[in-house]
């Protein structure tokens, strides 16, 4: 466990999710979490304490990174976990799994904050990419949680900055394409562009570290 | 929008970076158009930067207060069936559920209901989380719908060939029951006469949506017959 330089308050874990009391690295999977799914339907609440002790860290982390509070974050994640609660009744396996919804509802909850910190409008409904269990390369299979962190970091950290900034603003500072040409004063063409190229990238770049 | 707007944007809508309007477009090309299955990739790979984020430990007060909400939380199912029966009987300004439904109805649904991404992980098992009423146009020239998610408060409009508006007028849409009308939204829709939009409320116990044109911002009653019903 490492102090981030960056976060005074809070502990980011290490590469590989955390250890366990034995110092065994932690690992956890994409299917650790999906399996809660049928729990959840039942309604069995340690169903909810697993998939935290599961995804917590990731989406504490994520908060946080767009947030950049505490307690907006830790607001936005219990808001989270307990609309998985509220909703789990009628989780469809068949429609995503609940590892991809948990991770995009602490996203859009997340951007709605800050745009609304911000003052902007709030994104239109239905603009949070939905998750897709027929994707060709669905980023909730296969991969263990941590090393995934760790294949999306080291994929972007290979963009070009210009499509690294574009991504970062629009993805954790909820930015949308006009607003970051006008912001950087990058024509709307180019920035859609580089959107494009980076995502097409970076699928390419997780697809090769998954075979 | 064509297809090569469409993949233009593509990296935009993925990260959900995009305008109302072009989401609402580009949502209308892909109800008929399958060329694009480079936009499902981009989706996922979008997922993909959620764990981009290092992972922080919470604090550890989190995750009992979590345990204890959830324990207190209810938890939601798809509601029953519900009974329409209504009654008739006399509605604001001379409005009677007969007399409306003597109107005529629109042509068939038209256009894809964009839902939070949340609506779309989550079904009614038996179907029944989601409403979907077409309305009623006395014109004609409308084709729409409302789509009512009664457990999210949560209702979606979407509709093609409203008539634009003079300026200072508004599209109004009210909720109407036993009690006195509610406003729940005003709209307007684009140049091409369509409309895409989420509405907040909680719709349950609401028998009828009616449509009218009132004074820009809104009338706190209406004032003009309904252009537009939906029976719920």
């Amino acid at each position: 466990m490492t102090r981030s330089p960056t976060c005074n308050a809070y502990n980011h874990s290490d590469a590989h999710g955390g250890t366990d009391l034995t110092g065994e690295p932690r690992r956890t999977t994409a299917g650790d979490a999906d399996d809660l799914t049928h729990a959840l339907r039942a309604g069995d609440p340690g169903a909810i304490d697993a998939l935290y002790e599961l995804l917590g860290r990731q989406a504490f982390g994520l908060a946080y990174r767009i947030l950049e509070d505490g307690q907006a974050a830790e607001d936005v994640v219990q808001e989270a976990f307990l609309t998985i609660w509220r909703r789990s009744a009628t989780l469809d396996p068949a429609k995503g799994k609940v590892s991809s919804l948990l991770m995009t509802i602490v996203h859009r909850r997340s951007i709605d904050a800050i745009r609304a910190r911000k003052g902007l409008v709030a994104l239109a409904p239905g603009m949070e990419p939905e998750p897709r269990n027929d994707a060709p390369t669905d980023p909730a299979d296969i991969v263990d949680l941590s090393m995934r962190g760790d294949q999306v970091r080291q994929a972007l950290g290979v963009l070009p900055p210009e499509q690294r900034e574009v991504i970062d603003l629009a993805y954790f500072k909820g930015l949308t394409h006009v607003e970051i040409s006008e912001s950087t004063g990058t024509p709307l063409g180019t920035v859609k562009s580089r959107m494009r190229l980076a995502l097409q990238r970076l699928k390419t770049s997780l697809s090769e570290t998954q075979q | 929008m064509n297809c090569h707007e469409v993949d233009e944007l593509s990296g935009a809508y993925a990260l959900g970076a995009v305008t109302e309007d072009e989401a609402r477009a580009v949502a209308d090309h892909l109800v008929g158009c399958s060329a694009h299955p480079e936009l499902v990739d981009l989706q996922s790979t979008v997922l993909a930067l959620a764990y981009s984020a290092p992972d922080i430990d919470p604090p550890p007060e989190l995750r009992a207060r979590i345990s204890e909400a959830i324990r207190s939380e209810p938890r939601e199912f798809a509601p029953a069936p519900r009974e329409i029966i209504p009654p008739p009987r006399r509605l604001f300004g001379g409005w009677s559920l007969p007399r409306l439904a003597g109107l005529g109805f629109a042509a068939a649904l038209v256009l894809l209901v964009v839902g939070l991404a949340a609506n779309m992980q989550f079904s009614g098992g038996s179907g029944t989380s989601s409403q979907v009423v077409q309305l009623q146009d006395p014109s004609g020239s409308v084709n729409g719908t409302i789509t009512v998610y009664t457990e999210e408060d949560l209702a979606v409009l979407e509709a093609s060939g409203l008539q634009p508006l003079d300026e200072g007028k508004t599209y109004q849409m009210w909720a109407l029951s036993d009690d006195a009308p509610v406003g729940i939204a005003v709209f307007e829709p684009s140049p091409d006469g369509t409309i895409s939009t989420s509405i907040e409320a909680d719709l349950s116990g609401v028998d009828l949506i009616a449509v009218t044109v009132e004074p820009a911002g809104g009338s706190a009653m209406p004032t003009t017959d309904p252009v537009l019903t939906g029976e719920l």
